[in-house]
């Protein structure tokens, strides 16, 4: 484990947030495997994509999201709020402490980074895409992929 | 900038859409990124865009995390199930409390559901008619006339204006027809023998005017009821249907023979019509043209009956009609007055609802009577669910420890509300199978009731289950109460937070409470108490009122020879013959013949005294009874003036009466000095009186002297039902041999109505019996209740406060003062509501008066025995468990807490 980050439920496991620990009890699948969950939704896998780099705040990912996208994909609060949430209950992402590098606002925030589980996913979902572009492209359903 | 400053206090503001779980985790983060963001944009077109995004964003967002956050039917189910098996526990870990929560609540709603049922047949819907509101009762009557007047023969119109009338009603006058119909007594031969049963004669439009459907053939119809060529045809009740025949459809087509003659059934009345009147329900009907063909005795046989189908003025026929949407039944039944010649018109034609008439003269006592035993069950219901409550909110005052720890583990307070809720379900369901068997009992036992107005319960039709709506009625009921008895403890437990507990636990006590529930039940008890003890003094004193006669050692039986073929000469030779052979009978004094013996019904008839007081149009109406000449020997009646008859009578050629005491008065002004004077029968017979009786109680020992003529049997030899009368030695043995020596005259003839005249005067008390048995019940059971609930309280008031009265104890406090301590605040309770229940009782036993027959509705002795049984009760019920916790060691009291 590196540095500075804790499980998970110690962090959560505040009044408010009992249900979460409650819910992800009864409804944790008995087999988890990485493929069992694709594919993915957009906006997953954008958010995995965005903290392939490292851990990140909210509004940092939403900035990275929208620069990945240059601009096409432009995060709303809530809605990317909930999907956050949903990744923590899927065990995708995990909260951190603030890494002390990148930000130095003075107010304490979550930073999110990939869990173990998170980078598997990611990466088998990466390998359904690629090899859906393969076959496109062997069918020449694409022009050439870009470098 | 301030603007800036507004739109995110705004957003913040607008955070509050979300679900608190989500917000307190993240609203702080998602208003972080949206002020960053905004503040992000450079240009004014991109900050407007971002906003609207937002816009969209928050609500959206909100919803779906409602949505997400939404209670799931496997969360309530495991909830709920965990809720179902902690009811269970907490219901059968206490098994006691529980048995008496189940009891007393479905003995309240039981009974109530059966007199519910019965109020419903009796009152609500009577009559299962098309359209009952537009159905009339006719009634010919002088104007002003009491509602005496309403009842017995002359109050309909005589068949020959009733045939006028009927012949000139079409579709357009405001009557759009009327009908006719009588009940009669009829005999019905079969193999098995004899039967009494009730036909009804009817006119032709009978059905058709009351909306009816045969449930199977045809029903009457004007062709079957035409003078001369009627059609011997019957209409079976399905009553008589199920019983005889078993609801087989070949009933139709068969034959029966009513009073010697064949008739055939053609058609089954539709389930549930026994006729328009309660006290006398039709097992069949008949048109009303071959109604002598019935013999149903008295004035329907011989050349009177011929009469009476013809320009006899007796206004026998009981007329109803349907009215025309648009009339009022006043318009209507002038519209027929007006048709009516002189002298009938000279009456009014009072036209009343159908519904209303159907209980005649009954219907207020009905009324009263069914409301006096909801009042009783009500009052029962009360004092059950007081003390289901009381024992409930003990119940969970015990439970407030449990409460407490769930509460600290994190239970909410809906979450323990819930709980408890399903519990008081479960306790519910239980009482409701508990209620449904105290319903089907209490109907039972109505079943051998008569209701005021002779209306026999058992002939209702109420059925030995309640019907769907009254089981449903329960079920709600019992919820309710239970729900109403439980919710109020539930609430008041779930209150008790842990820590209230930890402070004070089972030192706050709250007496009110259950001070006023202790009230509340003793109010209602001796309320029941009182009503019951009225009832059974009354009942008292009906069995030991003067009924002018001797009833112990009387049997009697009856028998009508016209229905087997006799003739009057046949039937003299029977009557001589039975009477001889009856008088030869081991252990019998005498045996009387007479046509009425008394504590039976009654023809009442109106006749004239030219030379008193009563003329033409001012007759008595009186009772008529052709009596041997030892009648009065045998009954013991006493001889007030003058003689009995004699032989010579007979050859004398003059008619000879008997008059009762009340009936000289009536005719002559006074009893002395009527002998030898001449009164008038209806039938403008003419009879000298040569003795006067002494009155006797007619038809029931509620009878106000009813006037009384007495025809000498030998001179005119009835041509309807006789009773022999005999008095013995061993009454229950001499009818036995009676109804053998009868058989021997001729075992053709089926005697009927075999008795004991003695019993026949508990009969006549009926409504006493049933206000008797019935109050005295729920009277018991209210008192028992009662009492458990105020043993209960003072139990419960002992172990909750044993640890101050070990310290009292351990101070020196004698037994009484912890008596007094522990049995005080049930004690104030319990006078409150001996106050209370006597002053109520003072104001409902008013609804009783007409039930009561020689006992006012202030008799002091009832309210004193009242006043006794209570004290008694509930100082049984405050000492035992007080006393019993005297003897617990205080030491053991005090190291327990």
């Amino acid at each position: 484990m590196a540095t500075g980050c804790t499980w998970r439920p110690t962090r959560i496991l505040t009044a408010p947030t009992l249900q979460y620990k409650h819910y992800v009890y009864i409804n944790m699948p008995p087999a988890r495997t990485p493929t069992s969950t694709l594919p993915l939704k957009t906006e997953v896998l954008q958010i995995l994509v965005a903290l392939a780099s490292g851990p990140r705040h909210g509004y940092a990912i939403m900035q990275q999201v929208e620069a990945d996208s240059a601009g096409a994909v432009v995060p709303q609060a809530g809605a990317f709020y909930r999907t956050i949430r949903n990744m923590l209950i899927d065990d995708l992402v995990e909260e951190c402490d603030d890494p002390g590098e990148s930000d130095r606002d003075a107010r304490a925030r979550y930073y999110y980074r990939l869990t173990r589980h998170g980078r598997a996913v990611a990466r088998s979902e990466m390998s359904r895409l690629s090899q859906v572009v393969r076959l496109g492209q062997s069918r020449h359903l694409t022009g050439r992929l870009k470098q | 900038m301030r603007r800036q400053h507004l739109v995110a206090r705004l957003h913040r503001l607008s955070l509050y859409l979300f679900p608190r779980a989500f917000r307190t985790r993240f609203g702080d983060e998602v208003h972080d990124a949206f002020t960053h963001g905004l503040s992000a944009r450079q240009t004014r077109g991109a900050r407007v865009r971002y906003l609207a995004g937002a816009l969209l964003d928050v609500p959206r967002s909100a919803a779906a995390e409602w949505w997400r956050s939404r209670p799931t039917w496997q969360r309530i189910g495991d909830g709920l199930w965990q809720d179902v098996r902690d009811g269970r526990r907490a219901i059968t870990g206490q098994a006691g409390a529980t048995a008496a929560v189940v009891v007393t609540l479905a003995l309240g709603v039981g009974a109530n559901a059966a007199i519910f049922r019965l109020a419903d047949a009796v009152l609500l819907r009577p009559l299962p008619i098309a359209q009952p509101e537009r159905v009339v009762a006719l009634f010919h009557v002088p104007a002003g006339a009491t509602e005496a007047a309403y009842y017995g023969l002359g109050n309909g119109l005589s068949y020959s204006a009733f045939r006028a009338l009927e012949s000139g009603t079409t579709p357009d006058t405001p009557m759009t027809g009327i009908a006719g119909f009588i009940d009669v007594e009829v005999g019905l031969h079969d193999d098995s023998g004899a039967r009494q049963l009730t036909a009804g004669a009817v006119s032709g439009g009978y059905f058709s005017i009351l909306g009816l459907r045969a449930a199977a053939g045809r029903l009457i119809e004007p062709a079957d009821d035409v003078r001369g060529g009627a059609a011997r045809v019957a209409v079976l009740s399905d009553a008589l249907w199920a019983r005889d025949y078993g609801r087989r459809y070949n009933a139709v087509g068969q034959t029966l023979t009513l009073g010697g003659t064949t008739f055939t059934i053609v058609g089954i009345a539709p389930r549930g019509f026994r006729g328009t009147r309660l006290s006398a329900r039709p097992d069949l009907w008949v048109p009303m043209t071959t109604l002598l063909d019935l013999r149903a005795g008295g004035i329907w046989n011989g050349p009177l009956g011929q009469r009476m189908l013809g320009d006899h003025p007796l206004g026998w026929v009981r007329t109803i009609g349907r009215l025309r949407d648009d009339v009022t039944p006043t318009q209507a039944s002038e519209d027929l007055r007006s048709r009516l010649g002189p002298p009938q018109s000279d009456r009014i034609l009072d036209a009343r609802p159908i519904v209303e008439a159907a209980a005649l003269g009954d219907r207020d006592g009905l009324l009263r009577f069914v409301t006096m035993l909801w009042i009783v069950v009500g009052l029962t219901l009360l004092v059950a669910c007081l003390n289901v409550a009381n024992l409930l909110y003990v119940r969970s005052s015990g439970r407030i420890r449990e409460l407490a720890m769930r509460a600290a583990l994190g239970a909410s307070r809906g979450r323990l509300i819930r709980q408890l809720l399903v519990e008081h379900v479960g306790l519910a369901a239980l009482s409701a199978v508990g209620a449904a068997g105290i319903a089907i009992l209490t109907l039972r036992l109505l079943a051998t009731f008569t209701l005021p107005g002779n209306i026999a319960i058992d002939e209702l039709g109420l059925g030995a289950m309640p019907d769907v709506q009254t089981a449903i009625g329960v079920a709600v009921v019992a919820l309710l109460t239970a729900l109403a008895a439980g919710v109020g403890p539930a609430v008041r437990a779930s209150s008790q937070t842990s820590a209230s507990w930890l402070r004070a636990h089972g030192t706050a006590h709250r007496r009110g409470p259950r001070r006023a529930l202790i009230a509340g039940q003793v109010a209602a008890t001796v309320v029941l108490l009182v009503g019951a003890l009225l009832f059974v003094r009354s009942l008292r004193a009906g069995l030991q009122t003067d009924l002018g006669f001797e009833p112990n050692r009387l049997s009697a039986v009856s028998v009508d020879l016209f229905r087997y073929g006799y003739d009057v000469r046949r039937a003299r030779a029977y009557y001589d013959d039975a009477a001889l052979r009856g008088s030869g009978l081991p252990g019998v004094q005498a045996v009387a013949l007479a046509t009425h013996v008394p504590l039976s019904p009654l023809v009442l008839l109106p006749l004239t005294a030219p030379d008193g007081l009563r003329r033409q149009d001012d007759m008595l109406v009186a009772g008529f009874s052709s009596v041997t000449w030892n009648y009065f020997d045998v009954m013991g009646i006493r001889m007030l003036e003058g003689r009995t008859f004699q032989a010579t009578d007979v050859s004398s050629g003059s008619l000879v009466a008997v008059v009762s005491e009340s009936a000289a008065r009536g005719l002559f002004g006074s009893a002395p000095g009527v002998l030898g004077r001449e009164i008038h029968l209806f039938d403008e017979r003419r009879l000298t009186v040569i003795g006067v009786v002494a009155d006797v109680k007619t038809t029931s020992v509620r009878d106000q002297d009813v006037p009384m003529v007495y025809q000498h049997f030998a001179q005119e030899t009835p041509t309807g039902g006789v009773s022999l009368v005999a008095r013995s030695l061993a009454p229950a043995a001499t009818l036995a041999a009676l109804r053998q020596t009868l058989r021997t005259v001729d075992a053709t003839v089926a005697p009927y109505n075999e008795r004991l005249v003695s019993d026949q005067i508990a009969d006549a008390l009926s409504t006493q019996r049933f206000g008797s048995v019935l109050l005295s019940l729920f009277a018991v059971v209210a008192l028992t209740v009662a009492a458990v609930g105020i043993a209960g309280v003072v139990a419960y008031t002992t172990n909750e406060r044993a640890m101050e009265l070990g310290v009292r104890r351990a101070l020196g406090a004698g037994a009484g003062h912890l008596v007094r301590v522990v049995t005080g605040s049930a004690g104030v309770g319990v006078a409150a509501g001996l106050c209370l229940g006597l002053a109520a009782a003072a104001i409902l036993s008013r609804t009783l008066e007409r039930f009561l027959f020689g006992v006012a509705t202030h008799d002091w002795p009832s309210y004193l025995a009242t006043i006794l049984i209570i004290g008694a009760a509930a100082g049984a019920a405050l000492l035992t468990p007080a006393r019993r916790s005297l003897r617990t060691d205080p030491l053991v009291a005090m190291r327990h807490e």
